[in-house]
């Protein structure tokens, strides 16, 4: 019940993630064109955000034992998923002529856009390993799990973005819903604890959450 | 309680996002003046919308907000099939009545209780070039003894647009067989829904078996290198007009090696005809010299370049720096006026839309302007014509220089009280909802000295740039060899770079960056 609940988390923020790199290209396209400058700059944002992310979630992970850090990441990214319809047209618009036929303009734009929210996507996956590490004879297998299962969500976000969302879905809604499901998951990590289980250390803390395990 | 602000969080970005969401510009929502957006889709590739203005005489398919090519709604297909009872060479295009395909319904936005039925006639200039490809094949032009109406020729289109391009040929040679290839499923599904003459030329067989029409959703590297070379008949036209919405030519389909495997689907005498917006010397130079280049380098050695003249411009008045449609044209044979007299005395001597009269096709609205500039858009004429018949009496007529391409016939005056008037007119329209929105510029009389009207006659606009261009394509300046040079195993031998657009540059599947040089 633990891991499926963990497995869902990352399943879920891969793909929204990937969902989020195929329409952000979309949605910047009537502002910036469709060239290869567009995929450039949104491979490159979401692939800089994930490395930051990495590095900050690894941060989080290591101090924290339960799952509310995970809840509040998940919770902030799906806040700025249910924004970006709101304010992403009118600053990407607002940026000028000046921005918008300037070759770097399409990545300067993809930054202010899709950076904070990957980078908080990206946040997860190092809070994840923590919580499902069970221990230092099993560690390959688990994050191994963890990350074949968060590229699944990668791929069916991909996937299903382009063959089945942009048809049929206007972008706005698809982004906002996903927020929604974002926030909902991230509530869910706030209200239910997980505890690490993991023999990291032998420091013990504290343990104020009281509670029973997810 | 930190869970109470996490839900107060999620709620409130949760709402916002839902009630907020901005809404993007759409051109669909958009009724300006007479123009009202006719069905509207959207499509992996692009937003598409059909717009239709009734003065303004067109209905045209923009790709989100760019205008692809331009049909006049006059005359409509019913005036063409009117005027096949007299011109026989006309009866190409009339229907049986029952199998005659009717305009669908428009979409949510669209007001008016008419449906547009449009004919083959353009307001794009450079629609109105696509013969030329059939005129200088003399191997199509000889078998059919030199009449376009016997040219059998077939021809493929990359690139669908509004399809008026596929209007023009049809109306010019009843015998062509025409393949539009084109990536986008709902584009094709928007032209057959919206123009009921390419929806029944798609139903048409022509006498030796071939359709007169088909529609391929494919990418055109795809087709060209698999379906095409399959077909029995090689191609005698291959017409590339593919463009993004981003208005650039995605990049795979201007390399040397496309253009060769399409030279291998072409006939000894064909030709490509490409569409190419780019310039002759200021910055899209690099485009237009490095589509030759790389047409050349793919064994399309014979090359000719028709620069398409913008309106002011005229025999001796072309800005070389200005962007605009280039059509190059490029053959294993002679293209040039030297080589190819027969070609070139055929393009002399024709008239586009030759059964058509004046005025048949005319556009007609009133700009606001001061002294120097337009300070408005086109204010639909009916409106005013209806609430002061006599205006267009008491304006004075403004010559025209018959030297310089300028498709409008225009009439104005400086009288304010009559200025005032229109002014009335058009605010009053407006407040009785027969006119959706005042055009860019009608909302305030401010600083305007002079009320123009102006008419366009689309037919005769056709007949002026096709005997313009051909006349400045003549120019050995603009030829091939002139802005790219020799070709490129005879560089060495050529001491001095004599060739205008020096630093062209060759695209191959490698360095496919046409869309770049763009930028």
């Amino acid at each position: 019940m633990r891991l499926t609940a963990l497995y869902l988390t990352s399943i879920t923020c891969g793909f929204c993630m990937m969902a989020l790199e195929i329409l952000g290209a979309r949605f910047i396209q009537p502002v910036f064109g469709s060239s290869i400058d567009v995929w450039a700059a949104i491979i490159t944002v979401f692939i800089l955000s994930l490395s930051i992310g990495y590095v900050a979630g690894g941060r989080i992970a290591d101090r924290s034992h339960t799952n509310a850090a995970l809840g509040w990441v998940i919770l902030g990214a799906g806040v700025f998923f249910c924004l970006i319809p709101w304010y992403g047209m009118p600053l990407m618009i607002g940026l000028g002529e000046s921005v918008h036929t300037a070759r770097w303009g399409v990545l300067f734009a993809a930054t202010l856009l899709f950076l904070l929210p990957s980078l908080l996507l990206g946040m997860v996956s190092p809070i994840l390993v923590k919580l499902v590490f069970t221990g230092a004879d099993k560690v390959g297998s688990t994050t191994g799990t963890l990350y074949a299962i968060g590229s699944v969500g990668n791929v069916l976000g991909i996937l299903v973005s382009d063959y089945v969302l942009l048809a049929y879905v206007p972008i706005n809604t698809t982004i906002v819903v996903m927020g929604a499901v974002l926030c909902a998951l991230g509530l869910l990590h706030v209200a239910r604890p997980i505890h690490a289980t993991g023999h990291v250390t032998e420091k013990t803390v504290p343990d104020s959450d009281a509670g029973a395990t997810a | 309680m930190r869970l109470i602000l996490a839900i107060a969080i999620a709620v409130i970005a949760i709402t916002c996002g839902a009630v907020f969401q901005y809404k993007p510009y759409h051109t669909y929502e958009i009724a300006y003046g007479d123009q009202h957006p006719l069905n509207h889709r959207e499509s992996a590739y692009s937003s598409i919308t059909w717009m239709v203005s009734d003065d303004d005489n067109f209905q045209q398919m923009k790709f989100f907000d760019r205008v692809e090519g331009g049909i006049c709604l006059r005359p409509t297909w019913d005036d063409l099939i009117a005027l096949a009872q007299k011109e026989p060479s006309l009866r190409h295009l009339v229907p049986d009545a029952a199998a005659r395909p009717k305009p669908m319904r428009g979409g949510p936005d669209w007001p008016h209780t008419w449906l547009p039925d449009a004919g083959t006639v353009t307001n794009s200039p450079y629609i109105r070039l696509f013969p030329i490809g059939v005129l200088l094949n003399n191997d199509v032009m000889t078998r059919a003894g030199g009449d376009p109406q016997k040219a059998d020729v077939k021809i493929m289109v990359v690139g669908l647009g509004s399809g008026i391009g596929i209007a023009n040929l049809a109306h010019h040679f009843p015998l062509a067989s025409i393949t539009v290839v084109d990536i986008d499923q709902v584009v094709e599904d928007m032209v057959r829904d919206h123009y009921p003459v390419l929806a029944w030329l798609l139903t048409q067989k022509l006498p030796s078996g071939e359709p007169r029409l088909r529609f391929e959703v494919r990418d055109a590297r795809q087709f060209v290198r698999y379906d095409a070379k399959r077909e029995k008949r090689p191609y005698d036209m291959l017409i590339l007009d593919a463009y993004t919405s981003g208005s650039t030519i995605p990049p795979h389909l201007m390399t040397v090696e496309f253009f060769s495997e399409c030279a291998g689907i072409l006939s000894p005498d064909g030709i490509v005809f490409a569409n190419v917006i780019g310039s002759l010397t200021g910055d899209k130079r690099l485009v237009s010299g490095g589509a030759m280049r790389s047409f050349r380098a793919a064994g399309l050695t014979h090359l000719w370049n028709f620069p398409i003249l913008l309106p002011g411009e005229g025999p001796g008045t072309l800005k070389p720096e200005q962007s605009r449609n280039n059509i190059v044209i490029c053959s294993r044979k002679p293209v040039d006026p030297r080589q190819n007299e027969a070609g070139w005395e055929r393009l002399k001597h024709f008239e586009p839309y030759p059964q058509l009269a004046r005025g048949s096709s005319i556009s007609a609205g009133y700009v606001l302007a001061n002294e120097t500039v337009y300070n408005s858009a086109l204010l639909p004429a009916s409106l005013i014509d209806a609430a002061l018949p006599t205006l267009k009496g008491r304006m004075l007529s403004q010559p025209r220089d018959g030297n310089k391409l300028n498709y409008a016939q225009v009439w104005f005056t400086k009288d304010r009280e009559l200025i005032d008037q229109v002014f009335r007119v058009a605010q009053e329209a407006v407040t009785k909802g027969t006119l959706s929105e005042l055009p860019k510029g009608w909302k305030d009389r401010g600083a305007a000295v002079n009320l123009e009207r102006r008419e366009t006659d689309w037919v005769l606009a056709a007949r002026e740039l096709f005997r313009f261009v051909v006349q400045i394509a003549r120019d050995p300046n603009y030829s091939g060899e002139a802005l790219v040079g020799p070709l490129e195993a005879e560089r060495a031998a050529v001491r001095a770079p004599t060739w205008t657009i020096k630093d062209a540059p060759l695209f191959t599947d490698q360095m496919p960056n046409a869309d770049i040089f763009n930028n």
